[in-house]
């Protein structure tokens, strides 16, 4: 034994392993030992090579086959509670910004009087025993005040008050206030929409997609706002409703309501200024309808172009009487009907029409029913319940039926651009989209309206909505209100409806006044020449750059003489007229 | 030799770790950096609409017309500002003999001015 395991001390160096021989038994079991410890440390090796290949694979080469994962949820982007409304042109007309409000826990909160009297070193305007009383009082929730300033915020924040709490929400605002009140309408403290198109598209806003884009454009809408309240103003009136529509389209581009409110602060909502007078007031609008008997007639053959009628005598029927207001006491010829606004012409025009026929076209043009606008407030029309003669002569100008300013306004779209009716609409039609009209009066009836409509503009009651430079047509209206059965003289509407450029149609403008009252300029008269005419001449000027129509005439400085006119030159007159719309549609192809 | 094997294995499994937490924590730092660079686009986002509500509000027609008449004077346009080229007078006919060159016949065309005459510009 001692010779196997001999030990050299002097052949071995320190560092140098003990040899140690071993035979027998105890070498197997070493051996086997020894193995087993290279196989464990060769699947070691093994593992750890795998994993270092791994990590240098992942972390040095590009294509490692890490699956390119887009993380959706968590990239989405940020939109507000309630979706935008915008107008034609993209401009935000209403809005949901994020706002603070403040609340009190009464369970967190020390000492209620301090903190009431600390508060309101805030929020000075707060009544002090309503404060005590929501710290102190049951409950766990008490609203103290509702969207504060970032200022107020930080503020209270800095007061250090246990048991005060902010809570994050939103709130509607309306950039451009009054301008476009009562077609935005309003939206509760809860985030519904309570009026107009807040409450029409409430779903579509609180999907919160995409924004909701209006046919409306600002623009227009603030000139129609602003001379319509000049004339409000000035002729001392309750109110008034104007309309812009595309009568291409039935697009709206500008429906105004006076008087109106600010959507921003619930506070101007007083009264009865949240009645929309454009869509939902239904009036008798008077000699404006004079444009749908003489349609009806033309169209449906029962009088042609340089036929009349006798005007020279009042008409009797039952207890009533039909006079003019200004009477010419002569035969009238359909042109002249309309430019001196004769109801005796009208009258008989109608009766030649047929109550049926009458009804059947006024049907056509969507009197009879309320309009499909996508709007909450529409007004349904007054018709009567039994058409007889006298309804209609009386319905031939514009009494004994009561329309909407958006009645009027469409169907004198329709009668201008080539005879088809297109369904008003407030949103904003995509180029593209398929239009869906109905084709009421003939091409050639349409094409005699704008002419007679340019005959009343140039030499009749709608004088003064002239514009130098511009062919404007339109048609005056001025009807008696009436007040418990019966008619009052001086509680007038007073409406012009007019379309331009006469020439090729593309916009429709519609003003009523509600009760104006005379003024000395213009001779203490307030009807719809005076009062409605001028205010749609003026629109009229300022859209038309806008809306890039360019005048016609260019050489036309000075309003032209104030001749009275006689047959002959009338129906020259007229004649012109109708083969410029015609030459003009035809160049226009 | 079984002492140098064992040494290069602890020396590559001490390499290894390095690497695997170094990667760790880069990844975590990223990580970190994608949620608070994500935090910051939302909040961004929310000041941009903040700012279309702003500038909205700025655009409103009836505070533009205000400033616009007290600041810079204008008022809307009237059509007598507004022209077309077909309206314009023709353009007279170029001719080359004409003493001042084609200025002065424009001037001429215009009537009123009457030319300087040049004499030539090469002498």
């Amino acid at each position: 034994m001692s010779d196997d395991s001999q030990l050299c001390l002097t052949d071995r160096k320190p560092w140098e392993t003990r040899r140690v021989h071993l035979d027998g038994v105890r070498k197997q079991a070493l051996e086997t030992g020894r193995n087993r410890v290279v196989v464990t440390a060769a699947v070691f090796a093994l593992a750890f090579a795998v994993v270092s290949t791994r990590l240098v694979g992942l972390t040095v080469m590009d294509q490692a086959g890490e699956p390119q994962v887009v993380r959706h949820s968590e990239t989405r982007s940020w939109t507000a509670e309630r979706a935008d409304i915008r107008d034609r042109n993209g401009v935000v007309l209403a809005t949901s910004l994020p706002t603070v409000s403040l609340y009190a826990d009464p369970r967190e909160v020390l000492d209620p009087i301090s903190a009431a009297a600390r508060l309101r070193t805030v929020l000075p305007d707060l009544d002090r025993q309503d404060v005590i009383a929501k710290l102190s009082g049951p409950g766990r929730f008490n609203w103290i005040r509702r969207n504060l300033t970032p200022t107020q915020q930080y503020d209270i924040n800095r007061l250090g008050i246990p048991g005060l709490q902010f809570q994050h929400s939103d709130r509607r605002v309306y950039p451009h206030g009054r301008t476009a009140a009562h077609l935005l309408g309003l939206t509760d403290l809860d985030g519904l929409g309570i009026a107009g198109v807040e409450q029409a598209f409430d779903d579509h806003l609180r999907d919160r997609v995409k924004p909701l884009n209006l046919s409306i454009d600002i623009r227009l809408q603030a000139i129609v706002r602003q001379e319509l309240m000049a004339a409000v103003d000035e002729f001392r009136a309750a109110g008034g409703a104007g309309l812009v529509l595309d009568v291409n389209t039935g697009e709206t581009l500008a429906m105004v309501s006076l008087p109106d409110f600010d959507p921003n602060s619930a506070d101007t909502l007083q009264g009865d200024v949240g009645f929309n007078r454009a869509t939902k007031g239904v009036y008798e609008m008077g000699s404006t309808f004079k444009l749908f008997t003489a349609a009806m007639a033309l169209d449906a053959g029962t009088v042609a172009i340089d036929g009349g009628y006798d005007a020279s005598k009042p008409i009797r029927v039952a207890r009533f009487t039909i006079h003019d207001s200004h009477p010419e006491n002569r035969w009238l010829s359909v042109p002249e009907i309309l430019i001196h606004s004769s109801n005796i012409g009208a009258a008989k025009m109608a009766l030649d029409i047929g109550s049926e026929t009458q009804r059947r076209y006024l049907g056509r043009f969507g009197m009879l029913n309320a309009l499909p606008v996508e709007l909450p407030e529409v007004g349904r029309p007054l018709v009567p319940a039994h058409w007889r003669e006298i309804n209609t002569m009386t319905i031939s100008y514009g009494h004994g039926i009561a329309v909407s300013p958006l009645h009027l306004a469409s169907a004198v779209g329709a009668l201008v651009n080539g005879g088809i009716r297109y369904s008003p609409t407030i949103l904003k039609h995509e180029a593209g989209n398929p239009m869906a009209g109905e084709q009421v009066i003939s091409q050639a009836t349409s094409r005699k309206m704008r002419g007679l409509m340019e005959l009343v503009v140039q030499q009749g009651t709608g004088k003064n909505a002239r514009v130098a430079g511009y062919r404007i047509g339109g048609k005056t209206g001025t009807a008696e209100q009436q007040v418990d059965g019966r008619y009052v003289r001086k509680k007038l509407i007073s409406s012009f409806v007019g379309a331009f450029p006469m020439e090729n149609p593309r916009y429709v403008v519609l003003a009523v006044v509600d009760e104006p009252h005379g003024i000395k300029r213009t001779f203490n008269y307030a009807g719809g020449g005076w009062v409605a005419a001028p205010a749609v001449g003026r629109i009229i000027e300022r859209m038309a750059p806008l809306m890039g129509v360019a005048p016609t005439f260019i050489e036309e400085r000075t309003k032209p003489k104030n001749t009275k006119p006689t047959r002959g030159t009338l129906l020259v007159a007229l004649r012109a007229a109708i083969d410029d719309a015609r030459e003009a549609r035809g160049a226009s192809r | 030799m079984i002492r140098q094997t064992t040494l290069l294995a602890v020396i590559l499994a001490a390499a290894l770790s390095v690497i695997l937490f170094g990667v760790k924590y880069q990844v975590q730092d990223l990580e970190g950096e994608l949620t608070s660079i994500e935090r910051g686009i939302l909040n961004e986002e929310r000041a941009i609409h903040v700012l279309h509500a702003e500038w909205a509000h700025l655009n409103d027609p009836k505070r533009l017309r205000v400033l616009a008449e007290r600041y810079l004077g204008l008022a809307p346009i009237a059509p007598i500002q507004l022209g077309r080229f077909d309206a314009l007078p023709d353009r007279p006919a170029f001719d080359e003999n004409q003493e001042g060159g084609p200025r002065a016949m424009s001037l001429a065309a215009a009537g009123g001015a009457t030319p300087v005459v040049s004499h030539g510009s090469t002498r």
